[in-house]
Parts: structure tokens; sequence; C-alpha cells
């Protein structure tokens, strides 16, 4: 049981145990402690499932502080697969078809199904499905509820991030929370969770703050961060219940380093010449972010659908008097729901691309048509054609899956790069 | 000096010289299976032809689908700066480039100052490419150097409504059955590539000046319909498959005018 | 059966017909509103004094112009084709078009359609995935949104006593459809599964009050004793989405077998289910789109609930069927992610099924005809 799991907890493990052995001064120092969240997060789960704890599944945040300020532990199925399963998409993938599941679709949302299936993952006591995100993370939920038999709740949202669509969450939230402490024995009810809830939200706000603070740095020429270390800033979904004090500590160290190398000017990619935005994700199994390096590209920023709030081109759930009034914590966990902009109109998914460009400054988007993504793969000339017209520069997009690497053609992506970097000469 | 400008195709090699802004040389061979080779080979052929030797090539650019694996040349250009520089030297005025490949089909759009504004690459599919014009003149047992000219004499071409290469050969072999004529089956087969071409095009956005290039387009039926299809003049090189590798020779040359001397 | 022949004449040469119906409506001063998901209250259009009118693509096999803009893989095939079909022209008679986020698909619809501006009135639709007093509530303010936008662009009014006497020719329009389809029941029925396919669209494109003038026509023709001249051993329900073109009914027609039902978002799960004619009609609107109406795959509670897996059981029993044809658009996720629900109840209810994944155009002939054969052979 949980193989897959062990041998990612010895991994960090090893990281670990070679920072402390011998730390690269030119390296993130804060890594140590990344990679002990990332230890701690997974070995708490196992501990929680072995010790019959409450473990509830969402693919939106809420879980973090909502799930966990009600007494139970909080896996985002998706983020997990992402950090966890890659290596083995192919054979959880295969699992997947066998339980039914297409394979032509979204990897991060069947990988989750299959580990289950496979007791790769611990299961959930229930989970929240919503549809924030797209409509793949939408039913990954609920079919995880379904094959495991636990209670489920869905909270529907709509695209149009406005004030009458946060009531519309909120009013939801409020019948989950109700549903769920009836059906899940042992889940506290709100009203005995919502002054937890607050400390919660405070607590994350301020790591939240000090990631904002990395990403102000990273629109700094050259950029600080060599491109494998951008594409894994860190996000808030994924932190060890009991682990937040450490947290809090590694999100501080964090910031403190990215600041000191732009301080000393330190490159991140030695000779930077040209700066690019990488849309939605990049392969994980490419080369793509050390080909870039070797043509002296930056990527500056992974335009994802969490990112626009993060860097503050498009208000976070911990901005205040986001609609001109204070949120009650029921309130600010439904804007959560809003902070997604790929689950929301392609004309916001294109505006904050464009502003994210601006920003970062960057000389291209390079975007990958994510086969199965379908929120991005359709959208993705809204956002061409509006960064042409506007900053005048050009999206080189390229297709594949994000984890299967059977169609991927390095040579291909290459090429893209290299008529990119001759462009711009 | 001399500069070099080699472009290693998927089927075919290509080579220009170019010495003090002329062209002293090009020359089209098919390819084998090494690219090194293939290289090696159209290199020779261009310098045995004017009668120079190796020492006279001051600077080599090497460019096309087989450009990693050659094992000598100066530098490495892709196709489209390649493409796009061979297309301003024959005219300056191009703003837009159709380049219709053995398998694979590039559209670039060119600012006013000469650079790449823009461009667009199908190499995902054969459909769209000579590769499906192979196939269909295979299919057909007709000569490739003769479809063009019996697709024109068409006077009703047919719909060829597949777009994978291999159900679109199908489909060209049961119109044949059923009795439709050669030319007309050919011009379908055609005006279904150029289709294909003109809508990433559009996507691109045509402005003029306007040139077809690549081996594709020495197909008189291809430059027919394609004027027709996207409503503009087309300019047609002279050599149309080598420009391409003319380009890589005008980058070698720029080289050499700014390299140090030792 | 002049009235019948009549109908599915129309429906035979659908493009043509659309074009001179568009055209004869448009000669008489209406306005066309094309309609890009079968959850539009299209009662609130005609109350308007507009023609709905239900996008379907011309069917093109080569979709180049659409994939230049979006890739033609991996994306559902439907919005392809409007799409497609938007580019080319086709739809340069509409004045607006409305459409929901169905899925993530349906909402791109919406996007691209907005950023080419192919039709001057463009209006986007939350559409709730639950069917709870919350979902209800949201519905009514996005068809009371609706409402507003029609009535500022078209400079109209609409009013309560207009819009319930769309409604109540929307209800005739679905009772007289449901009678129909309550005919299929019979041991010998007295349509085809293609024909009534047809008529079930006939409403994309025919005004409703013309349409339903034709139906009472045809329905008294049925009743003087038409049998369908199929005789089929096997009696088939297919199951699947937006799915318009007849062929591939004909085609399972044509392999031994008769489609005695249909449970798709093009028909039965269009017209099924009366608007409640009492007291709000935008409340009356809404729960008719959001908890009456059969749901599709696309909504949460379409596995359980008594939501639309357990209607597709019912009619598969009501209709005395022999087996189920899921007829899945490459592609569209909201289908194949509830494939395993799917698969997982026929086997505990024993029925047999077979799972196709289709193109939108009709296509692959004979791969889906061996298929189709060796699954009612197997019957």
């Amino acid at each position: 049981m949980f193989e897959i799991y062990k041998k990612h907890i010895a991994k960090m493990e090893s990281r670990i145990s070679k920072i402390e052995a011998s730390p690269d001064p030119t390296k993130l120092l804060s890594n140590k402690l990344r990679y002990e969240l990332e230890r701690d997060k997974m070995l708490e789960e196992i501990h929680a499932f072995e010790g019959g704890q409450l473990i509830g599944h969402s693919v939106c945040g809420i879980g973090a502080r909502l799930f966990v300020a009600m007494g139970a532990h909080y896996i985002h199925p998706s983020i997990t697969a992402d950090s966890v399963f890659s290596p083995y998409a192919r054979q959880l993938l295969d699992i997947g078809v066998k339980l039914g599941f297409p394979e032509r679709g979204c990897e991060r949302t069947i990988l989750p199904i299959a580990a289950i299936a496979d007791k790769q993952m611990p299961p959930p006591s229930f989970t929240v499905a919503t549809t924030d995100s797209c409509d793949w993370m939408a039913h990954e939920c609920e079919a995880i509820a379904r094959m495991v038999g636990c209670p489920s709740y869905t909270i529907d949202t709509s695209p149009i991030h406005d004030e009458k669509g946060l009531n519309y969450i909120t009013d939801q939230m409020y019948e989950m929370v109700d549903y769920l402490h009836k059906k899940v024995p042992g889940l506290r009810s709100f009203a005995d969770s919502e002054e937890d809830l607050a400390v919660l939200q405070e607590r994350y706000g301020k790591m939240f703050g000090h990631i904002r603070e990395v990403y102000k740095f990273m629109m700094h020429v050259p950029s600080p961060l060599p491109n494998g270390e951008t594409f894994r800033i860190p996000w808030l979904d994924r932190l060890p219940k009991n682990g937040l004090d450490k947290s809090e500590t590694y999100f501080r160290m964090f910031r403190d380093e990215v600041g000191e190398r732009v301080v000393k000017k330190i490159e991140g990619v030695p000779g930077e010449r040209l700066r690019i935005m990488l849309a939605v994700s990049g392969p994980f199994y490419s080369d793509l972010l050390k080909y870039l390096e070797k043509r002296q590209i930056a990527m500056v920023v992974v335009y994802n659908g969490l990112v626009p709030s993060y860097v503050g081109v498009a208000p976070s759930m911990f901005d205040k008097n986001v609609f001109g009034r204070k949120l009650s914590p029921m309130e600010v966990e439904a804007r959560r729901q809003q902070d997604i902009s790929w689950g929301s109109m392609g004309e916001i998914w294109a505006e904050h691309g464009v502003r994210l460009c601006q920003a970062f400054q960057c000389d291209a988007i390079l975007y990958l048509l994510q086969s199965g993504c379908t929120p991005t793969l359709g959208t993705w000339k809204l956002l061409a054609e509006k960064a042409e017209k506007e900053l005048g520069i050009p999206t080189l997009a390229y297709d594949g899956r994000m984890m299967i690497s059977d169609e991927y053609d390095e040579k291909k992506l290459h090429d893209l790069v290299d008529i990119f970097f001759e462009m711009k000469s | 000096m001399i500069a070099a400008g080699i472009d290693i195709g998927s089927s075919t090699a290509k080579s220009v010289l170019i010495e003090n802004g002329n062209v002293i040389a090009a020359a089209v061979l098919p390819i084998a299976l090494d690219f090194t080779e293939a290289a090696e080979k159209i290199l020779n052929h261009s310098m045995e032809s004017i009668g120079v030797t190796k020492a006279q090539i001051g600077f080599t650019v090497v460019t096309g689908y087989g450009r990693r694996s050659a094992t000598f040349g100066d530098k490495i250009v892709t196709e489209i700066l390649c493409g796009a520089t061979g297309a301003k030297y024959v005219s300056s005025r191009i703003r837009t480039v159709i380049d219709i490949g053995g398998q694979d089909t590039k559209i670039i759009r060119l600012d006013d100052s000469g650079k790449i504004a823009s461009f667009r690459m199908n190499d995902k599919c054969a459909a769209g490419t000579g590769r499906f014009l192979e196939v269909m003149a295979r299919a057909l047992s007709i000569d490739i150097d003769e479809i063009g000219s019996l697709a024109v004499e068409s006077k009703k071409p047919c719909q060829i409504s597949s777009i994978c290469t291999v159900f679109a050969e199908s489909e060209a072999i049961t119109l044949r059955a059923k009795g439709e004529s050669v030319s007309d089956v050919l011009a379908g087969i055609h005006k279904s590539v150029v289709s294909r071409v003109a809508a990433q095009g559009a996507s691109v956005g045509y402005q003029e000046e306007i040139m077809l290039i690549g081996g594709v387009a020495k197909n008189i039926a291809i430059r027919k319909y394609m004027m027709e299809e996207i409503g503009f003049k087309i300019h047609f090189p002279e050599m149309p498959q080598v420009v391409v590798a003319l380009g890589a020779a005008v980058i070698a040359e720029n080289e050499l005018r700014h390299k140090r001397p030792i | 059966m002049n009235q019948l022949r009549k109908l599915l004449s129309l429906s035979a040469d659908e493009k043509k017909s659309r074009v001179q119906i568009a055209k004869q409506c448009k000669d008489q001063g209406r306005k066309i509103i094309g309609v890009g998901c079968s959850h539009v209250p299209e009662e609130l259009i005609h109350a308007a004094g507009l023609i709905p009118w239900r996008l379907t693509g011309v069917k093109r096999s080569n979709l180049t112009k659409v994939a230049e803009y979006r890739p033609i893989t991996w994306t559902e095939p439907y919005v392809n084709h409007v799409l497609e079909s938007a580019f080319c022209g086709d739809y340069d008679y509409l004045d607006g078009m409305v459409c929901t986020n169905w899925n993530d698909d349906r909402r791109q619809l919406y996007d691209i359609w907005n950023r080419m501006k192919f039709t001057p009135f463009v209006h986007f639709m939350h559409l709730p995935r639950n069917a709870n007093k919350l979902a209800v509530d949201e519905y009514m303010r996005q068809i009371n949104i609706l409402k507003n936008e029609i009535e500022k662009y078209f400079k109209v009014t609409i009013t309560d006593s207009a819009l319930w006497e769309s409604i109540n020719l929307y209800n005739k329009w679905r009772e007289l459809m449901m009678e129909i389809y309550g005919m299929r029941t019979q041991e010998v029925p007295v349509l085809s599964g293609e024909e009534a396919m047809r008529i079930s669209t006939a409403s994309f494109f025919m005004p409703m009050n013309e349409l339903v003038k034709e139906l009472e026509l045809i329905i008294a023709e049925l009743k003087n004793g038409r049998k369908s001249t199929s005789s089929r051993e096997k009696r088939i329900i297919v199951t699947g989405d937006f799915i318009d073109d007849p062929k591939f009914i004909n085609l399972i027609e044509k392999s031994g077998a008769l489609v005695v039902m249909d449970d798709l978002e093009t028909t039965s799960r269009n017209f099924w289910g009366e608007v409640e004619v009492n007291g709000d009609p935008i409340y009356a609107l809404a729960h008719r789109y959001i908890v009456k109406r059969v749901p599709g795959p696309r909504a949460f509670f379409w596995g359980h609930n008594g939501g639309g897996l357990d209607q597709l059981i019912k009619w598969y029993r009501e209709y005395k069927c022999d087996g189920i044809i899921e007829l899945a658009l490459r592609d569209s996720f909201a289908r194949l992610f509830v494939r395993p629900q799917l698969t997982k109840r026929l086997a505990l209810e024993n029925i047999p099924g077979l799972n196709l994944d289709i193109e939108y155009n009709y296509d692959r002939e004979e791969q889906l005809r061996t298929r189709i054969e060796a699954f009612i052979e197997s019957l």
C-alpha cells in the first residue's frame, strides 16, 4: 500500500540529506524545508489513513483551511498527482482506463482516481466537488466519491466572478458544511469551526503575502531564479495540517532568498537574453526548461489558473475589500473559487495573461496546448491575439500531454524555441 | 570567400553557394537515410559543379529537418529564418512566405524591416504537404511530376472530404472507380491541399507581397488554386525548392562579413 | 402521410431548408437568435418576438478554419462544427447567439463567437450543475439577465403574458412530441428512429407556431394506422448528447434493429418535461430547465438521485428495448467521464450495451456498421 508515496518520501529524504551534507550556496537553501514539508505532508496523510482519521478530498483549495478547521485532513488529488504520480503516469492511466475512464483525457484528474483504486493514495472520508476550474476537476471528486462510496457535496460556481457569484457559492458552502457535518461522523460543525477557520486564513494570508513578494521579485530583470525553480514556485494547497509553523518559516526563507538574489543581481539563467511566460504548464517529462536555459531564455512566470491572483493582476481570496466590504470567513473561503482564471470566461483568461506578460516583461508566450485540458486548449488564440495586439509579442503554441510522453516530439519543441530565439535576435 | 547554405529536408537536400552577394551554385539531391552523408554529398556536388574546394568555403550554415544531425557546418539556423531570408533576397518586397514542403508547411509573415513578425507551422499532419500529393500520385499511378498539369485540365474538380491522408487515398481511389476522370480527382486533391494551407495562412494573416516556396511550389495546379483560394497575386521564384538553402547561404555570408580576422 | 412526408423532406435537406426558412423570416422582418444549448429557455426568446434557431453546424468533413483558432482534436466536435460554420459564413443571417457553459467547450463557443463578433448580439448564461433550490434561484437570475439584455438590445418588452403565451406554445410542442414518442412504445412502431429524430430536430429551424400545427396534423396521420415500414426484431434505445445527424440512427436501423427511443439532448431530453403554468413565469422556466427536464451527464446528479441514468433505464424498460447503444461524441468529456457509471449500471441491470465513439458529422460508416451489426447479432 502507498508504495508510490513511500518512494516519493524516500526521494525527499535523500534530497534533504544531500543538502544537509553539503549545502550548495548557489541553490536555494530553503529547498531543504520545502522537501521536509513535502515529506511531512505525505507521512501525515498515510498516518491519518492508518489512524482512521478523517480525510477530505477536494480540488479547490478550500479544504486546506475549511476541512482542517472542521477536524479533517485535506488532500488535493490533482496537485498530488502533479507532485507525486507523474513519473508513474502511464501505469496509473492504464488502471484508470481499465476502470472505464477515457484514455484521451486530463491525466491529473484520472491519475488520482486510479491511484486510490490501486491503494496508492489514501481514500477520502468525504469529497467536495467544485466547478471552479474545469469540467474534469469538477467531476473528479464526484467520481472518487462514487468509487469509494463516501458522502460528496458538489458546489457549482459561475465563471463570472462577481459579488452575486460569490453569494451563490457562499450559500452552497453553508449547505455543504451542514450536509457534511450530518453525514460524516466526527466532522465538526461550522459554528464550532469558524473561529479556527479565521485563524487559519490569517496564517495562510501571511504565507500568501510572502509568495506574492516572490512574484514581485521575479518581475526584475534578470530573473533571479533558474527555470526549474520558477516552474515550481509553491502554492498553498499542499501543506501539512500540523506543519504550519514550519510552512511559515519556509515561505519567509524562500522569499528572503529570492529577494537577496535580486539585490545581488544573481542571474537565474546565466546570460539571460529573452524572457517568456509559459502558459498552462510544460510537459513534466520534457527538457524544455533546460533547453530554454541553453538558449539563455528565462521562463519568468508560469500562467496557470491561480497565478494571476497570486501575482496580483487579479484579486485573490486574501485581498481585503474586493467587493468594497469585509467578508466573513466563509465568504473568504468562497472567494477561493473565484481565484482561478481558466475557470472564468475566455476574455478574462486572455486579459490576465496579457497583464502577466506586461508585469514580467515577457518577450513571448510559450503555450502548451495540453491534450485534455478543456479550459485552456480552446482559448489559446484569444490570448495569442490579444498579446500580439497589445504587446506585440508572439505566442508559440505546441501540443503535448502533461504527464504521458508517448506522443512527445522533443525536436518540434526545440525547433519552436530556436525559431523564437532567432526571431528576437 | 564563398558562403554555403545547406538545407537537409526530409526527402531532398539542397545547397546554395554565394560569393560577393551573388549565387554561384545551387543543387538539389534526393536523400537516403544518413543526414550527414546527405549534407556532405550536396555540398560536394555544388562545389564540383563550379570547381571550388572546401578550403574556399568561408562559412557554412545548415538548416532543415536534419540540421542537428549534420556533423559539420559553422552554424545551425531554423528553416523559418532561412526561408524568410531567402525570400527577401529574391525580392525585398516580400511580406508573406508560404513554404509547402515534403512533410510540413510553414507560413511566415515579415514586418517592414524584414524581420519575422509571426509564423505558423503544420508538421503534425501530412494533409496540406507534399507527402499528401505523393501518396495520392502513387495511389492513382501517376508520375508525381505530372499531377499538376493533369489537375489544371479539370473542368469539374471532385470534392475530397477526408482530411486524413489514409482515408483521402481511399476516397480518391473510390472516385476513380466510380468513373470520375483522373483530372477531376487530381484537381480535388490539389484543392484539398490548398485549402488546408490557405486556412493556416489566414491565421497568420496575408500581407502582400506573397511568395510560394518549397518543392511543391513547382506544381502548376498548386500555384493556380492557391492564388484563387487566397485572392492575392503570388510570386513564384525560379527554383522554389532552394530558397531556404539560399537563405542559409545569405546568413552564412553575413556571418563571413562580421567574422573577425584571425 | 403527406404532412409527415413534408416534414421529413424539409429535414432531409436541412441546410437548404434552414437557408430558405431563414430567408422567409428575414423577409418578414423577423430577427433570428442562434441557440447553442438545449437549456436556453427558447420561450423567452420567442416571447420577445425573435426566432430561436438551434445551432447545428453544417457538418463539413474538413474543419480548416476553426482549426486555426482552436485544436480540433481533444476538443468537442459539436462546438468545432458550429464554429466552422460560423467562420464560413453559414450563420451570417443570425442577429444574435445565446449559449451556456454546458461544458468548457460550450463556454468557448461563446468566447470565440464573441471575440469574432459573428453576430452583433452575443449572450452567455451560467448553467448550474445541481438541481436544488439554490441552482434554480441562480438560473432564475440568469434568465432575468437574459431577459433584460434582450429587451435592451432589441428594444422590446417581454411581458408576463407574452411569456406565458410562448410557454404555452412550447408546452404544446412538448406535449405533441411526447405523444408522438409515446407511440413508439408500440410493438410495431409508427415511426422509425430516423424519422423520430427528424421530427424532433425540426424544432431547430422551424418557427414553433408553424411546427406545432404540422405536428398536430402528423399525429392525426399516425393515428390513422401508419406502421413503420421497417420490421426489425431488436429494439434499441440510443443514448448520447448533441447528436443530430439522423444518418447515425439510420445506420443502426439498416444493421437490423429498430431504434424505438433516443435519450439525446437533441431529441427527448430537449422536450421532455413541461413548464408548470403557474406563479412566476421566470421561476417556472428555471424550474423546468434545471429540475424537471431530464439531465444530461454534465449534471452532478446524472448518475443518481433519480437523474438521467435512472431515466434511461426507465425508458429502456418502458420501450421494451433489447439493448442500449451509446453514441458518444469523440473527446466529449461529459459523456466519457461518466461512462464507468453507465457501464456499472447496465451490468447491474443486466442490460446489453454498446459504446461507440463518433464524430459529429456522419463518418467512418463501415467501422461503425461492423460494431453495430456484431452487437445486434449478440442480442
